[in-house]
């Protein structure tokens, strides 16, 4: 496993703090939850604001 | 004790005067008091009585007379340590000599006389080790029996003493071409409450003491065991730190060194950063380990924390967290060695440096040191720095997480659930249900449909912020990720415990589009990583809202996915449809079916290959006619283009080019026609690119089904016809016909034909359900189905999450155009 923080490689028995390598990179985890620092991209392609199987169906 | 020996001694006491009373004292003192001089009786003073020996040595290995030093732990117990240093001066010492009112040989001063090393007088040793100067005298004193051996000037020199009186004077013993001092000792039983040496005890503090001194030599033999170990470092305490750090990860290869002297204190500093969490500093003075630190420590700490965050914030690397000295410290290990003539020694133990000199020194020239490493190597210095903001980062993280919990203690007391939850009435838990679900109208909705009893609503919204120039970026607020918290209620973290949880079953409800499933992704994600016993215990489920209202007549059917809607009109219009090939052959039934499946699985494929800019009309003339296929690879090459039908066309080609060359063919690694033709060298010969048309693949199988049936290629391409003799094709149903130029048409034209009589409405969003809808189809159990997050599942949604998340660019947005078009591809 990769911790999703250091993405140090680690065996699962040998944490306390699955997904994480450790209780601190958990904690570094929920800090950036709570200052919303996790952001995914909204898409700004415009196909994707139609309907992209619409016109197939009604063809 | 024999006769004569018995008379010598008398001798020797006969002729000592006055001065000699103040020597026995002393004598006195040290074996009165051992603990004032060597800290104390026990194991720690009887393996200092080594260091004591050692470090005489090793002021000649430093001094450049000596190269090595030897130690034994003799079978008796006793000790010896050797060097091939200048060995101690054996002439008359005339100042002593007049004291005692004798002859005495500056050896039997240094044995015998407190503070009358070598060390004192100028210039015989800039800065020394052992115990302030007391050293070898010390040890003689304290024990049962010791010897020394001096091999200088071609002569071999003997003294015996028992417990620190010499046994007769100096001896000339023999003669020898080698040189330096060798002392045996035991230390005495009488003062010691352990007198038995360990050997790693000792190996250990030597190897640090190799470590200290650069290129001295030392060597450890236990006669007792045989064990043995010799060290010997060049690069000192650079290779110090490497050690130190042999079994963590290091966070950037290089160590940092610096060496310098200043008003003749002289510093050398070695760190190096590693993966762990934890300070993993040594200091000494003079070789002697400050363990409580002092003015050296302060002075390199000082300057540490200074130049890296003078330098991160110049470099704009910190965000709004400026590291403290704590986080700089961090995972740091390093070595600080200083060389300080007149060492003051302060605290507790006595080890802790109170020279206030030397703090402005360290600090001074190891700031100037940092300050310019870091800017001649960046890729060092960004390493560095991210290391420290991580552990800034943690310590922030750290108070918030705590903060927190505080807070939902506090909240908890006070009954405070979030105020956006409409809780579920029973409190039988494991039937207990919470949807959280995306958008406020769509709350609205779920509210009115949910089963009041045993099922609770939590809306949350996605909050838009501006994260770079051009692009907008989603969020979970940091509010409703409180909210999430409490409603669950099991907590985070450490704290997390399950039998708390106030829901059997935790339930997201997003839309079915792109933004839905990003939300959806970031909230695996965020149970995943923070209530990872929610996940692993099976409690969190995905709920799956149709994306179609059928209407027929009063009949209300609803139906889920893109694919699902196809299939079923595909069915319903095929049931009453013929098919005029336009020979006057009708296709129906079985034929028909099996037809218009094989078109409507070649349909995405086709799409695939168009959006490439590739026609199939184009590509159709590429077609082996014996096999059917089309070409799969379009291959570069300089200015010329290829196409091959399969790899071993392919190979084959790429051998021929190599055997034309005589040149191993080079790939450039791209997987796109490339923007512009390369320029032809006539030296380098040009790279091949090689374009893989997957989608063909599909193509070529459906080409071979639909040849079965007896369609070929050309009956998809629309034909060049001249005049209104009618359409190529015919679709049939009932009174209605529809023409059609091409057979890609068909399954449209008969889904259009499956549609009528039906009215099908798209939901856009959960909120354009109403209230009863909503129930109808995705809160109520006896009909709606929801699927259970397995551990695979919200781990590939943690990947997911790190790819978009990622500072890596071209994968990301890699990975959004490919998925922005296949929204199925985004469901975990």
């Amino acid at each position: 496993m990769h911790c999703p923080i250091c993405n140090s490689q680690f065996e699962q028995h040998e944490t306390v703090a699955m997904p994480f390598c450790s209780d601190r990179c958990r904690q570094i985890d929920i800090g950036r939850w709570l200052e919303e620092g996790y952001s995914l991209p909204r898409i700004a392609d415009p196909e994707d604001d139609e309907e992209p199987d619409d016109d197939t169906l009604r063809n | 004790m024999s006769n004569e020996e018995s008379s010598q001694k008398k001798k020797a006491n006969a002729e000592y005067g006055q001065s000699d009373l103040e020597h026995l004292s002393d004598l006195e003192h040290v074996r009165e008091r051992p603990s004032m001089y060597i800290g104390d009786t026990s194991n720690r003073g009887l393996h200092h009585l080594v260091y004591e020996v050692v470090d005489n040595s090793i002021d000649e290995a430093m001094a450049n007379y000596a190269t090595e030093v030897r130690v034994f732990i003799n079978p008796d117990g006793s000790v010896t340590v050797e060097d091939d240093g200048r060995g101690i001066p054996v002439e008359k010492h005339n100042q002593l000599s007049e004291q005692m009112d004798r002859d005495v040989s500056t050896l039997e001063g240094v044995m015998t006389v407190l503070k009358f090393g070598g060390k004192f007088s100028k210039g015989a040793y800039q800065t020394s080790g052992g115990l302030h100067g007391v050293g070898v005298t010390v040890v003689n004193f304290l024990s049962e029996w010791c010897e020394v051996e001096v091999c200088r000037d071609g002569h071999v020199y003997h003294q015996e003493y028992e417990r620190g009186i010499p046994k007769g004077d100096v001896r000339r013993v023999g003669t020898s071409d080698r040189r330096g001092t060798k002392s045996t000792f035991k230390p005495d039983p009488q003062i010691f409450s352990v007198t038995k040496f360990v050997y790693s005890t000792l190996a250990k503090r030597l190897q640090e003491l190799a470590f200290l001194n650069r290129g001295v030599k030392i060597s450890i033999t236990d006669m007792r065991t045989d064990e043995a170990d010799t060290f010997q470092y060049e690069q000192g305490i650079q290779e110090f730190v490497v050690w130190l750090n042999r079994a963590s990860e290091a966070v950037h290869q290089e160590v940092l060194y610096v060496e310098g002297e200043s008003e003749g204190v002289t510093v050398e500093i070695a760190l190096q950063y590693s993966g762990e969490y934890t300070e993993n500093v040594h200091s000494y003075v003079n070789n002697i380990t400050t363990t409580e630190g002092g003015t050296h420590l302060s002075g390199f700490r000082t300057a540490l924390t200074r130049s890296l965050n003078a330098y991160g914030k110049k470099q704009n690397l910190f965000k709004d967290l400026v590291p403290s000295g704590d986080d700089v410290r961090e995972g740091l290990t390093a070595v600080i060695s200083v060389r300080v003539p007149h060492p003051q020694f302060e605290g507790q133990t006595k080890t802790k440096l109170g020279n206030s000199e030397v703090e402005g020194i360290v600090n001074s020239l190891f700031g100037d040191y940092l300050s310019k490493f870091l800017e001649e190597n960046p890729k060092t210095a960004k390493q560095m720095i991210l290391k420290v903001i991580l552990a800034a980062e943690a310590r922030e993280s750290a108070r918030k997480a705590r903060q927190l919990i505080r807070e939902r203690k506090g909240a908890l007391a006070g009954g405070g659930l979030p105020g956006k939850l409409r809780d579920c009435s029973s409190k039988d838990v494991d039937k207990c249900e919470l949807y959280l679900v995306e958008g406020d109208s769509a709350g609205g909705s779920a509210e009115g449909g949910r089963l009041r009893e045993y099922q609770a609503i939590l809306p949350l919204r996605g909050k838009i912020i501006n994260a770079y120039k051009s692009r907008e970026d989603k969020v979970l607020a940091n509010e409703e990720v409180r909210s999430m918290i409490s409603a669950v209620g099991i907590g985070i973290g450490e704290d997390q415990d399950l039998s708390k949880r106030r829901y059997g079953r935790i339930v997201i409800m997003t839309d079915a589009d792109v933004d839905g499933s990003h939300i959806r992704t970031l909230l695996l994600t965020f149970f995943y990583r923070q209530m990872y016993e929610l996940i692993a215990q099976g409690h969190v489920y995905v709920a799956q809202p149709p994306l179609f209202r059928v209407r027929k007549g009063k009949e209300v059917n609803y139906v889920q996915t893109d694919e699902e809607m196809k299939t079923q009109l595909l069915e319903l219009g095929l049931s009453d449809c013929v098919f005029d090939a336009g020979n006057g052959e009708l296709v129906e039934g079985e034929r028909m079916e099996k037809l218009c499946r094989t078109l409507a699985a070649m349909e995405e494929s086709i799409v695939a290959l168009e959006r490439r800019g590739i026609s199939l009309k184009a590509h159709a003339v590429r077609q082996d006619p014996a096999t059917l296929e089309l070409p799969i690879f379009h291959v570069f090459l300089g200015i010329n283009e290829h196409w091959f039908n399969n790899r071993a066309a392919l190979e084959a080609f790429v051998e021929e080019q190599e055997k034309a060359t005589g040149k191993e063919v080079q790939l450039d690694g791209g997987t796109t026609p490339p923007e512009e033709v390369a320029e032809t060298n006539g030296h380098i010969a040009p790279r091949l690119r090689i374009v893989e048309l997957h989608e063909v693949r599909t193509i070529n199988t459906l080409l071979k089904d639909l040849s079965q049936l007896g369609f070929e290629i050309d009956s998809l391409i629309p034909e060049d016809r001249t005049g209104l003799e009618g359409s190529r094709y015919m679709l049939r149903r009932g009174e209605n016909e529809t023409g059609l130029d091409d057979l890609r048409g068909l399954p449209a034209a008969i889904r259009a034909a499956g549609e009528k009589g039906l009215q099908i409405t798209r939901f856009k969003g959960l909120g354009e359900m109403n209230a009863e809808e909503l129930r109808e189809t995705t809160l109520d159990p006896v009909n709606r189905t929801l699927l259970q997050v397995r551990m695979e599942d919200a781990g590939s949604a943690d990947e997911l999450f790190r790819v978009l998340m990622g500072d890596n660019v071209e994968p990301r947005r890699e990975f959004i155009q490919k998925h922005a078009l296949d929204v199925k591809n985004l469901d975990v």
